[in-house]
Formats: C-alpha cells, sequence, structure tokens
C-alpha cells in the first residue's frame, strides 16, 4: 500500500475519493460526483500514455486504468437507454477496481516487448477491459432486479469477450506460432467464456441467472488475479515476476 | 421459444447448461501445471471430438426452428472444434536454431525445408535506449530471393509459417560469441477452420447483442 504523489497518483486518488461519494451521496448529487470520473479517468488514461509512449495496456496497472472511465461511461449509456441510474452500483464497482489502482499496484514505466508489438494489441485487451467492465455490471444489475438492462450488459459484454478471445487467438497465432497453447490464462479466459455460453440457455428473470453471473464473474476475478499474479501458474500471460 | 422438446426445467436447457458447466471446470483445472499431461491423452480428443457433434447437432436443430443466430453461433463453435482436431492430429512444429557466423559450418546456417534450401543471411537486435529489445529480425535466403521475418510478423511460405521465437548464443571453438536465432516452423492446416469458427461465433454474438438492445 503506497500513496501515488505525481500527477497520475493524485488522478487516481481522486477517482477513488469521487467512486466513495457517489455511493454515500443522494443520488441527484452522486450522480454528478461519479459522473466526474469519466472526464477524470480518460485524463489519467492520456498522462500515463504520453509518459510511457505506447497505449497504456502493458501490466494489470495500465489495464485497470481503463476500468474507471468505462464504468462511468456505462452509468450514463444506461440512464439514457434503460431510464435508470445506476449510480451507487457503479460507483461501487468503480471502487473496488479504483483501489487497487491508486494503492496497491506498482506505476512502474516500462516498454513494449517485442510479442506485444501488434495492431491487436489494444482491441484485445481494450475488448476484454470493456467485457469484464459490462459482465461485472450484469451482475450487479441482475443483483439490483434491473433485469433489462442487466440483460443488455450481459449481451454486448458475451460478443466482446467472445471477440477478445478471438482475437487473442489469432494474435497468438501471429506471434508465439499457435491460436491455443494451453496457457493458464488461456484456459480460464475459455473457462469463463464457457460459464457465459451456459447463460444463453437460461432464459430472463430465472433465478439461477444470478448463479451464473456470479460464477462468471468469480473466474474473471480470479483470471486477471490469481492466475495472472501467481507463480502456481507460469505461462505465457504471466506477470508474477512485477 | 423453448418448446423444442428438448429436456428443460422452467424453460431452462438443462442439458446445455450442465454440458458447458462442466466444460468450464475441466478447462480451469487444466490450468493446474500437474493436470497438463491429460491434454495428451486420447481422452482429449475425444472430449473436443463429443464438443463439435454436440454443437453441430444443436445447430441444426436450431436451422429447422428458424432461429439464425442460434444456428450460426453452434454452427461456429463445431467449427473451432473441428478446427481444433485437425491441428491436433496434422499440424506439425520445428524448432530451428541458426547460427549467425560467417564462417560457421553450413549446417548450423542452413536448413532443407521441403526441399528448397534455407539459409540465414541476417540476424537484427533493435533495441530500446536503455537496452531492452524492442524488436528482433531474421532474413532467409530462399531459392527465390531473401525475405525477413520478425515477432509478430511471421513469414508464410508453401503452407509452412516461420515464426521469430528467440535468440540465443553460440560460441566457436576460438571462444568467440555469436548469435543464434531461434525459429519456430510450423504447419497447421487446422487454423484457417477455426479462424472461420471465430468468424460464425462473433457475427452471431454480435447478432444476439443487437437483438437484446433492439427488445
Amino acid at each position: 500500500m503506497t500513496l501515488k504523489t505525481d500527477l497520475l497518483g493524485w488522478l487516481l486518488n481522486a477517482q477513488v475519493l469521487l467512486a466513495v461519494l457517489g455511493v454515500a451521496l443522494p443520488k441527484r448529487i452522486g450522480r454528478w460526483v461519479w459522473g466526474a470520473v469519466l472526464p477524470l479517468g480518460a485524463a489519467a488514461i492520456l498522462v500515463r500514455w504520453g509518459a510511457v509512449d505506447h497505449p497504456p495496456m502493458r501490466n494489470l496497472f495500465e489495464a485497470f486504468l481503463w476500468l474507471p472511465p468505462i464504468l462511468a461511461g456505462a452509468t450514463f449509456l444506461t440512464a439514457w437507454r434503460d431510464k435508470v441510474w445506476t449510480v451507487r452500483l457503479d460507483a461501487l464497482l468503480g471502487f473496488i477496481v479504483a483501489f487497487p489502482l491508486a494503492f496497491v499496484f506498482s506505476a512502474e514505466e516500462g516498454q513494449l516487448m517485442p510479442a506485444l508489438q501488434s495492431p491487436l494489441f489494444v482491441p484485445h485487451v481494450l475488448g476484454y477491459m470493456l467485457a469484464y467492465a459490462l459482465m461485472a455490471r450484469a451482475f450487479a444489475l441482475e443483483c439490483a432486479r434491473c433485469f433489462d438492462a442487466a440483460r443488455r450488459s450481459f449481451a454486448w459484454g458475451f460478443f466482446l469477450i467472445s471477440l477478445a478471445l478471438a482475437l487473442g487467438s489469432i494474435w497468438g497465432n501471429e506471434a508465439w506460432g499457435a491460436y491455443w497453447q494451453w496457457d493458464p490464462k488461456e484456459q480460464w479466459s475459455l473457462a469463463t467464456w464457457l460459464v457465459y455460453a451456459a447463460l444463453w440457455h437460461v432464459p430472463a428473470s430465472r433465478p439461477w441467472r444470478l448463479t451464473l453471473l456470479g460464477i462468471g464473474l468469480l473466474a474473471i476475478i480470479l483470471t486477471v488475479t490469481w492466475i495472472n499474479l501467481s507463480k502456481l501458474f507460469p505461462g505465457l500471460h504471466s506477470y508474477a515476476g512485477l | 421459444m423453448f418448446s423444442n422438446g428438448a429436456k428443460t426445467v422452467f424453460g431452462t436447457r438443462l442439458g446445455a447448461v450442465v454440458t458447458l458447466l462442466f466444460l468450464a471446470a475441466l478447462s480451469a483445472i487444466l490450468a493446474f501445471p500437474k493436470t497438463q499431461w491429460m491434454l495428451g491423452t486420447p481422452w482429449a480428443k475425444g472430449a473436443v471430438a463429443a464438443f463439435a457433434l454436440v454443437c453441430a447437432t444443436a445447430a441444426v436443430a436450431a436451422l429447422f426452428k428458424r432461429r439464425w443466430l442460434s444456428t450460426l453461433f453452434h454452427a461456429g463453435a463445431a467449427a473451432v472444434a473441428v478446427g481444433g482436431l485437425v491441428t491436433a492430429f496434422l499440424a506439425q512444429t520445428w524448432q530451428v536454431e541458426l547460427v549467425d557466423a560467417p564462417l560457421a559450418p553450413r549446417e548450423l546456417r542452413q536448413r532443407i525445408v521441403n526441399g528448397d534450401t534455407v539459409t540465414l543471411k541476417t540476424f537484427e537486435i533493435e533495441r530500446y535506449p536503455d537496452g531492452m529489445p524492442k524488436q528482433y529480425r531474421t532474413t532467409l535466403t530462399f531459392p527465390e530471393g531473401d525475405r525477413t521475418l520478425a515477432v509478430n510478423q511471421p513469414l508464410r511460405r508453401d503452407n509452412i509459417t516461420y515464426y521469430q521465437m528467440s535468440y540465443t548464443q553460440a560460441i566457436d571453438p576460438m571462444g568467440h560469441s555469436w548469435w543464434a536465432t531461434v525459429l519456430s516452423l510450423r504447419y497447421d492446416p487446422g487454423a484457417p477452420i477455426v479462424f472461420a469458427g471465430y468468424g460464425l461465433l462473433v457475427l452471431a454474438a454480435f447478432g444476439l447483442a443487437i437483438r437484446e438492445t433492439l427488445r
């Protein structure tokens, strides 16, 4: 646990604070306080981009930078499309991702290794970040019984998770010489995808939809933490050495 | 919507849910180093073949019920599984090390691939200002001329793909050290089938998302 005190660090600390206020304040004010994460998060991405001179997606710290603004954007999109404000719920998810970003992950800068220099780098990582944010929201929305919004969030999340998995596989075929290598992260991404594929076979508003969305989210969380960071899973996607 | 005679509980296609969750658990377990040996057994290929068959059946069933997106999706999943089997049975990979030393014996600089002589011409390492490798490039001489490959930029020739994997060092009898480029040569007739499957899958998933949005 460290406090980052440079410009980027304060942009992140501010997002944690705004997320907390978004949960705590009355909805009518809270939506604009939480909504401010969108420009702040975008600014954080741009600051990092300028500092490292490549799209900030190289490790968990850089990938997580994208999550709070995506969640804030999704709040407004749902408010516009489904006429419900999901401020508290999104701010809570925003807090859960912004906290490790600001206080746990190391912001050490590094360059892109040759394997990451590909036109598929940005769509693969960004696709997964969008998909993970939407799937986390789908679970939260289902908990809050906003079933229509949950279904839409899940459906777009599933499209993106499929696209990102396919792009990752095609990229692996260009960079590593095979489209599937039985790498631990590949295995868990496939497991996550299969859980969400099962969800298409359960009609709307059935109670076990929530269970499946929960299992899927658990698989996502374990994929980006345990599989990525544990030395138990040496592989092509391992960040355990960081 | 679910009146297809399949075993359902409150509209849930229980068989599909149980099968997919079982496969998800299997996939998660196979991430552990101690279970990797299972991948080499005939059971693994059998499971993929069974999955292909189930998906193909679901695609045909959906076609009869005129559920187009479901047809497309299951056909895509079946194609991915079939492509995976083709790869498992037919793909071949060779690791090749070529030494970038002008006087190195021919067998260290040359290989015969499909009857053609392939010779290492140059190997270059491009670095960032801090010394970290940025890109590495190998130029090979084929009968028709020189061609270059790099990480993320494989070379495709005669159904074989040449990949730049890494590099290492070779020591000559005088104790001098030379770079050796490490290449991987791969023949994989399954890959195009798998990628076609991805296309169908992603297209169907996009259609499903649009359908949910317009609902």
